[in-house]
């Protein structure tokens, strides 16, 4: 093997253009590939720190009596989707409202009457945030419920987005893999041509098909890992740098921003070290064919 | 030379070999007892070298069986070829060495290919590129060598994996007749260490040369009389690399 992997080093140095524009193209692929992974694993974490944040405001009717809302809370207490469960009287609810509001708050004091309604503030137990929308739904039901309100279609089209990058990612990761499969079998075709009578003589001296190939796969292996590392390099510095900008922007939710985990990288890798095996069995096999 | 009574090392039985619709051999049948020395001879396009083809699998015949070393070629599968070509060495008009590997590594090839160990692989290469006076040259690369240079090593390459059976294809029709006596001698030392030869030539002067066994191939056919013997009167300018 010691010998197979000198000849397979031997012919990359030999063959450094091509081999180059090979390992650019996986590297590139690996970075494309990787960067829109990077983005719907981190993407899918927002969207799942804001599910987990979220509160549904159940607005009361106008004139509900006291007795109507001890009901009502009585109810809302016995679904076992809600953790907790929270009063918001109309001072209350006025008092945020200016907090919210700050400099402009003074706008408020010309109201005759507070017209906010009362609500209830509804914290949904963790790992029940996808039962929202069928919470919501029987809350309403309930006499004494004006209204709900939760971020339910924002919440809906930014996952729908996070799932259709998904999908985009899928369809790339197949196209970039091609095209890196052709890179690599093309240059391993360039290269076999180049050697074909080296081969030939080669297996006149009694050398055996596994002995002829064995450098070309060791070669499209490292041309497979060289690539997908530099790729997988380059993302994380600009993840390092992006970073930083992102934490400041997005740490308001209670969330961070994340590299790949290191099971996606060394399967990144090995995506790029199979993708490299690929195109060296294509060309192998249509050299061996037609010699 | 050549041992009476030795088993038959190559046999041939009712051979023939097509290019399309033309026979390039027909009908060969013939045996060759280990250690002896044959020259095929014959005009060209007698099929000489097609019939050195069939002995190392560099073609199929296309009927009859060939049997070298106890091996059936028309049965052979395709993964054992590397087996019955490491038993053979063969010379070739051309040299056929690889111009970017220096003169030991293109000997190397040989043991490279049959897996054997690193550091008896360069003892067996130095001996040998000593034994046919290329030591010296054993880092230079195949185009800077003179044609009686690149023959030895082509020589040395058939020799080091030390095969029962040489094959020697035209192996003088490039060099000088100075050239020409080394590598005969070399293939006569081989000869004489009990290995078998064929050697296929046109050249009556190198055959004159070795007391041999000589099979006569006329358009592809044993000629009406097919085999004679030749006493040996060896070329001029021999001497020992």
């Amino acid at each position: 093997m010691h010998l197979q992997m000198r000849k397979a080093l031997q012919d990359m140095h030999n063959n450094r253009f091509l081999n180059a524009v090979t390992v650019v193209t996986i590297a590139l692929a690996v970075m494309i590939v990787g960067a829109f992974s990077l983005f719907v694993i981190n993407a899918g974490d927002l969207l799942n720190t804001w599910r987990q944040g979220i509160r549904l405001m159940v607005y009361l009717d106008e004139g509900l009596s006291q007795k109507g809302r001890t009901e009502l809370e009585g109810r809302l207490r016995q679904m076992p989707e809600i953790e907790t469960l929270q009063f918001i009287s109309k001072d209350e609810a006025m008092h945020r409202l200016r907090s919210q509001m700050s400099r402009h708050a003074a706008l408020l004091d010309g109201l005759a009457q507070n017209p906010l309604p009362e609500a209830y503030e509804v914290e949904v137990r963790q790992g029940l945030e996808r039962q929202v929308e069928p919470l919501a739904q029987r809350i309403e039901q309930i006499d004494g419920v004006e209204e709900i309100a939760y971020g339910k279609q924002w919440i809906q089209r930014f996952g729908g987005l996070v799932e259709l990058l998904r999908i985009i990612g899928y369809a790339l990761t197949g196209l970039f893999s091609a095209a890196a499969v052709f890179f690599v079998a093309n240059t391993i075709r360039l290269i076999l041509y180049s050697r074909r009578e080296e081969v030939e003589i080669m297996r006149l001296v009694g050398a055996s098909e596994r002995f002829i190939r064995t450098p070309f796969y060791i070669q499209a292996l490292l041309q497979g890992a060289i690539g997908g590392l530099t790729g997988i390099g380059i993302l994380y510095l600009a993840y390092l740098f992006t970073a930083g900008d992102m934490a400041a922007t997005l740490g308001g939710f209670g969330f961070s921003f994340r590299f790949l985990p290191w099971t996606a990288v060394a399967g990144a890798v090995i995506c790029a070290m199979v993708v490299g095996w690929l195109g060296c069995f294509t060309s192998l096999r249509q050299f061996i064919a037609s010699s | 030379m050549q041992t009476v009574d030795q088993p038959s090392i190559i046999r041939l039985f009712r051979v023939t070999r097509r290019y399309g619709a033309q026979k390039a051999l027909d009908d060969i049948s013939l045996e060759i007892p280990a250690n002896a020395f044959v020259f095929v001879t014959g005009p060209s396009g007698a099929g000489k070298s097609t019939l050195l083809k069939l002995l190392y699998l560099g073609l199929p015949s296309s009927e009859g069986q060939v049997i070298v070393d106890g091996m059936n070629l028309a049965r052979m599968n395709r993964h054992r070829v590397p087996m019955l070509r490491r038993r053979i060495g063969i010379i070739f008009q051309d040299y056929k060495l690889i111009s970017t590997r220096s003169v030991h590594q293109n000997v190397a090839l040989v043991l490279e290919a049959a897996g054997t160990p690193h550091r008896a692989i360069a003892a067996k290469v130095n001996s040998v590129l000593r034994t046919v006076g290329m030591e010296a040259r054993r880092d230079a690369l195949p185009p800077s060598l003179s044609g009686g240079e690149q023959q030895r090593v082509a020589v040395a390459r058939a020799l080091v994996g030390e095969p029962r059976i040489l094959l020697a294809d035209e192996p003088t029709g490039s060099l000088d007749s100075a050239s020409a006596a080394v590598v005969m001698d070399l293939i006569l030392r081989f000869h004489q260490r009990g290995g078998t030869v064929l050697v296929a030539t046109h050249d009556h002067h190198l055959i004159r040369s070795v007391p041999a066994r000589v099979i006569h191939l006329v358009g592809g056919r044993l000629a009406e009389n097919p085999e004679t013997e030749t006493a040996g009167d060896p070329l001029p300018a021999a001497s020992n690399p």
